[in-house]
């Protein structure tokens, strides 16, 4: 009995769709057990409440029955909708511009883009960035900014109510305040958005949808049961079509310009993926062509490798290996308020880090963050990554055997 | 009693017994149905109830046994909770002071304005209007299986909402 939901045992029993057994099951829980008691006598004092219409707080001061109020109320909004309609007939009447003019304009791109016109979106339209590099930022006629990430597919569709439909990949959201009663809509495979007027990001592959709300409030569902959850400003979730849980929303975690990942006790917990073992990194290609272990934060969440980058910022690498070799280090950062949507990464790499490097010796190397050998290279940031930019993500690599490879820990001073 | 005091009384108590009375028929207008009769009844036997208590105590058996009742002979209730779980059902139920449950009801009012709107519009859908869940799952475009757990969802929602403005009360 006890992997038993017991809530959703209540709820059909309370649509008197449990099964005989589940009865039972119901009848001896509630004699045993004290919290079933306490689940059950919520339950029904909620249905109880909600059946008088208790929903809504001004309802309470009605001096007529509620259930009268809802119809007049109703009626009221019909007849309203019913004057707002045959006004709008009239005055919509001429040529709609979004016919001539698209529902949105292309503002910037950089990389291989796909997109059906040249400067312009209409209703219906599949846009595509292909490479990580690439990049897409359209303004929508009532000034809703959106940028697409790499790799990333949307359709978008206008008119009274935007939506987004993303395939796959990433997106920041800049969502000037939306009709009422057709908010902005962003659909994943496996959420759904429903967006007023805010600012935020979000990113999704097929299984999981990750939402981060810099401004404002977003409904978030998911599609696989309805769940949903109200995330707001300085809030995240994390909404994965195979996750039992309920949805949840947590705060933002603080960055800051101290980050350290200490291996020595929970080693394999921070790699989120990669080629590793207790022996070190392993020589050959892998994804890319890097070989190398990761610390990874999509966005945000978790301790690892979440940091600030400071104007003295230098990652410390306390290591030691069997056979000396060589290591490349690389961060991926990103802009703190999503004004420059695609990630960027810097190479680091120094010779003299290994330089008379002993088997099996202890030696702690600096790198400084704001010096990389090498910054991809894009339209837009030519230079270094500028200061205050986050990093989500760290890995290495190496092109040759590292064997016996031993990181103890890592830390940015 | 008096008249007056009986209703006061009643009325006071209206919450716990609809509590116990909608979990026993499931269907809010019979409840109500039942509560107003009680009350009736109640009114027409005024010299029998001494204090409060023996009113109360004469209330929930008639509101139990009433439900019952209807809830075998007119809605055809398949499946009703024994005596044992409704006596530690009321047990329970009546032993949280009056100004608990009072809180409770103050503090789920705001729970329920804080659901996020699709899972409000479930459970008024479900216990305000009365659909089965099997009806708000099609109005929904989602699968039964996936109506029960967002409705039960928000049931546990709410409780833990209203433990939290409680606790953060007192």
């Amino acid at each position: 009995m006890k992997n038993i939901d017991q809530d959703l045992l209540i709820t059909r029993y309370l649509d008197d769709q449990a099964s005989d057994e589940e009865v039972d099951i119901l009848n001896q829980l509630l004699e045993t057990n004290l919290d079933t008691r306490d689940r059950f006598l919520s339950a029904t004092t909620q249905a109880f409440m909600i059946a008088q219409g208790v929903t809504e707080l001004d309802q309470r001061k009605k001096s007529f029955p509620v259930r009268k109020a809802v119809l007049f109320s109703t009626l009221a909004a019909c007849l309203v909708f019913a004057l707002i309609t045959v006004f709008s007939l009239k005055t919509e009447l001429p040529l709609k511009p979004e016919r001539e003019e698209g529902i949105a304009r292309l503002i910037d791109s950089g990389g291989q883009v796909e997109l059906p016109s040249i400067d312009r979106l209409f209703s219906g339209d599949t846009i595509k960035t292909l490479g990580a590099n690439s990049f897409l930022k359209i303004e929508f006629r009532d000034g809703t900014v959106l940028h697409l990430n790499g790799d990333t597919t949307a359709t978008v569709t206008g008119g009274k109510q935007k939506k987004l439909l993303l395939h796959v990949g990433a997106a920041a959201l800049s969502v000037s305040p939306q009709p009422i009663n057709f908010p902005l809509l962003v659909t994943t495979p496996v959420a759904e958005l429903t967006v007023k007027g805010t600012s935020f990001s979000v990113l999704s592959d097929r299984t999981q949808t990750h939402l981060e709300v810099t401004e404002g409030l977003v409904d978030l569902t998911r599609v696989v049961d309805g769940d949903s959850v109200l995330v707001e400003e300085g809030q995240y979730s994390i909404v994965d079509a195979n996750d039992d849980e309920d949805c949840w929303v947590k705060p933002i975690p603080l960055v800051s310009e101290k980050w350290n990942a200490d291996f020595r006790s929970s080693f394999r917990s921070m790699v989120q993926y990669g080629v590793h073992d207790e022996h070190g990194i392993r020589e050959g290609p892998f994804e890319n062509g890097i070989s190398g272990i990761a610390l990874e934060n999509v966005w945000t969440g978790g301790d690892y490798a979440y940091f600030k980058l400071g104007e003295n910022s230098k990652l410390k690498v306390r290591l030691k290996m069997d056979q000396p070799s060589w290591l490349n280090f690389f961060v991926l950062y990103r802009s703190p308020d999503y004004s420059f949507a695609r990630p960027q990464t810097c190479l680091y790499q120094d010779e003299n880090w290994w330089k008379g490097l002993k088997p099996g010796e202890w030696r702690t190397i600096e790198i400084p963050l704001t010096n990389p050998k090498f910054t991809e290279e894009d339209i837009f940031m030519k230079d270094n990554v500028p200061i205050g930019w986050y990093s989500f993500a760290l890995f290495m690599s190496s092109g040759q055997e590292t064997r016996g490879l031993v990181i103890e820990k890592m830390w940015i001073e | 009693m008096t008249e007056q005091e009986i209703i006061k009384c009643l009325l006071g108590a209206r919450t716990k017994l609809g509590a116990i009375v909608w979990g026993i028929l499931r269907d809010y207008h019979t409840t109500e149905d039942i509560l107003q009769d009680v009350v009736v009844k109640a009114l027409e036997r005024k010299h029998q109830f001494e204090n409060d208590k023996l009113l109360m105590a004469w209330a929930r058996v008639s509101c139990r046994n009433a439900a019952i009742d209807i809830g075998r002979q007119k809605l055809n209730r398949k499946n009703l909770l024994k005596s044992a779980a409704l006596d530690a059902l009321e047990s329970d139920l009546h032993s949280y002071p009056s100004e608990t449950l009072d809180a409770k009801v103050d503090a789920l009012l705001h729970c329920i304005k804080s659901l996020p709107e699709k899972t409000r519009s479930i459970i008024q859908a479900r216990y305000r209007d009365e659909q089965a869940v099997g009806e708000i799952a099609q109005l929904f475009g989602q699968s039964l299986d996936a109506t029960y757990q967002v409705i039960s969802r928000a049931h546990r929602r709410l409780r833990n909402c209203v433990e939290r403005r409680i606790s953060s009360s007192s």
